[in-house]
């Protein structure tokens, strides 16, 4: 079965993507296409924007049913992120492959039930991993959001009229990476292929002015979709390691360099 | 446990919260966020829900799948792509979706079904009727050649793929494919134009 579908082909699907019409193939591509395209993600949310208020009656949802839904929030706790404490084992649980964060609790309540000492130890380890299952709940959100704005940003950047692609290379070529920079001075860097260094140091960004090198930014240890400003007087991009928080003049040798357009 | 007292003043706080925001809280564990949203358009969840699977039991079920998945994962849902609304009704629409072509015989009644239907001309603007909105959408409708509005109907409230649509219109799998997605594209400049919520 083909799945390997131009871009116009991919776009001409789009509208039937979005009523889930699709047939399995098809679907698929169009699928692994999304992640990389903006312009067809938009696409298909104004679709599913026009189909929404098609299906849009203004009806009441039947009686009774949110009390069921409210029903099973309360009976499961926030999904844990973190091992359960080493004295709330899992292996208390009656079924072996039932959800591990539904019988965690049940764990915890039986122990509860048992000594007053390990309830006060158990509600005191529970509510610290659920209040860091929430942090880190809301990080991951955020950080979702950040990232991908930023990774729909540089495709935009990247479809928009006047942009140029840098490539980004190593003098020995062992490492690339692409930076896109729109006609206002706006830059994108894709830095995901980066590998990760240690703790304490991170990769900085610079513009090359043909005389000096100005910081343009540290980039972080792991850095994935960074933006950064660009004026006429650079020449090339620069990318260096650095001890974290990153320095004004570096001495490092450059890992990767592009060269910007005219 | 919060009390019901409490449940209900976080509700009420709730009310006047966009829905980005109402997410935002969801993240936060936040009951009373949830069942505002709910307020908000668990009815046209399962109005959607129940309209694709016609069996209620199943409509409900699909209905609170879709809302305990806002409320496991709502980092899933990117208020920068699209409404609270349509995101919650394209995973009904996909679930519900799901469910029928996992019924072969069930399927293929509904496709008997809906082939009268078709024949007979059903028509989408019977299934619109909030005021705030309901002109301008019927005025869109109005907009869409018959064929186009047919295919989308199928497609959309009838839960068909394009091929079944084709079959069931008696036309080609590739003018159905291109009439629903230039159907789409003419409702949405005339909702746009008309400057109705959502379609921008």
């Amino acid at each position: 079965m083909r799945t390997e579908l131009r871009h116009g082909e991919i776009e001409e699907l789009l509208g039937v993507f979005a009523l889930d019409a699709l047939e399995p193939d098809e679907r698929d591509a169009v699928d692994q296409h999304l992640p990389t395209c903006a312009r067809c993600r938009a696409e298909v949310e104004e679709h599913r924007e026009v189909a929404a208020l098609l299906a849009h009656t203004g009806a009441d949802a039947p009686e009774g049913l949110w009390d069921r839904i409210s029903a099973s929030l309360e009976a499961e706790p926030p999904e844990l992120h973190l091992p359960p404490a080493p004295f709330l084992p899992r292996t208390d649980s009656p079924v072996g492959d039932a959800p591990a964060t539904a019988f965690a609790r049940r764990s915890w309540q039986t122990r509860v039930a048992a000594t007053v000492v390990s309830a006060a130890a158990a509600v005191i380890v529970v509510l610290g991993v659920q209040m860091a299952s929430q942090d880190e709940r809301l990080d991951e959100m955020a950080q979702v959001l950040a990232l991908d704005a930023l990774e729909r940003a540089y495709q935009a950047a990247e479809g928009t009229s006047g942009s140029e692609i840098v490539e980004m290379k190593s003098f020995d070529g062992s490492m690339d990476t692409q930076a896109v920079v729109t006609t206002e001075g706006r830059g994108y860097l894709r830095a995901a292929n980066l590998p990760v260094l240690d703790e304490g140091r991170t990769y900085q960004l610079w513009g090359d002015t043909g005389a000096e090198r100005v910081s343009l930014g540290p980039l972080g240890a792991n850095p994935e979709v960074v933006s950064f400003e660009l004026s006429e007087q650079y020449v090339g991009l620069a990318i260096t390691e650095e001890a974290e928080p990153g320095v004004i003049v570096s001495d490092q040798p450059i890992l990767a360099y592009g060269q910007l357009p005219e | 446990m919060a009390s019901k007292s409490a449940r209900m003043a976080q509700t009420s706080d709730l009310t006047l919260a966009s829905d980005a925001s109402l997410v935002v809280a969801i993240a936060r564990w936040r009951q009373g966020a949830l069942a505002e949203a709910y307020r908000r358009h668990a009815g046209a969840v399962y109005a959607l829900a129940r309209r694709l699977l016609v069996d209620h039991t199943l409509a409900e079920e699909v209905v609170q799948e879709v809302f305990l998945r806002i409320w496991d994962a709502p980092e899933k849902f990117d208020p920068e792509r699209g409404s609270l609304r349509s995101y919650l009704l394209a995973q009904c629409h996909g679930r519900s979706v799901d469910l029928i072509r996992s019924e072969q015989s069930r399927r293929d009644r509904e496709l008997k079904e809906h082939r009268q239907q078709a024949e007979s001309g059903y028509d989408i603007e019977h299934e619109v009727w909030d005021l705030a909105v309901a002109d301008h959408i019927r005025e869109a409708i109005a907009d869409l050649p018959v064929e186009e509005r047919r295919a989308i109907e199928l497609a959309y409230l009838g839960g068909h793929t394009y091929r079944e649509v084709a079959l069931l219109l008696d036309q080609p799998e590739g003018t159905v494919k291109s009439r629903i997605r230039a159907g789409l594209r003419r409702m949405r400049r005339v909702l746009a134009d008309a400057g109705v919520g959502g379609v921008s």
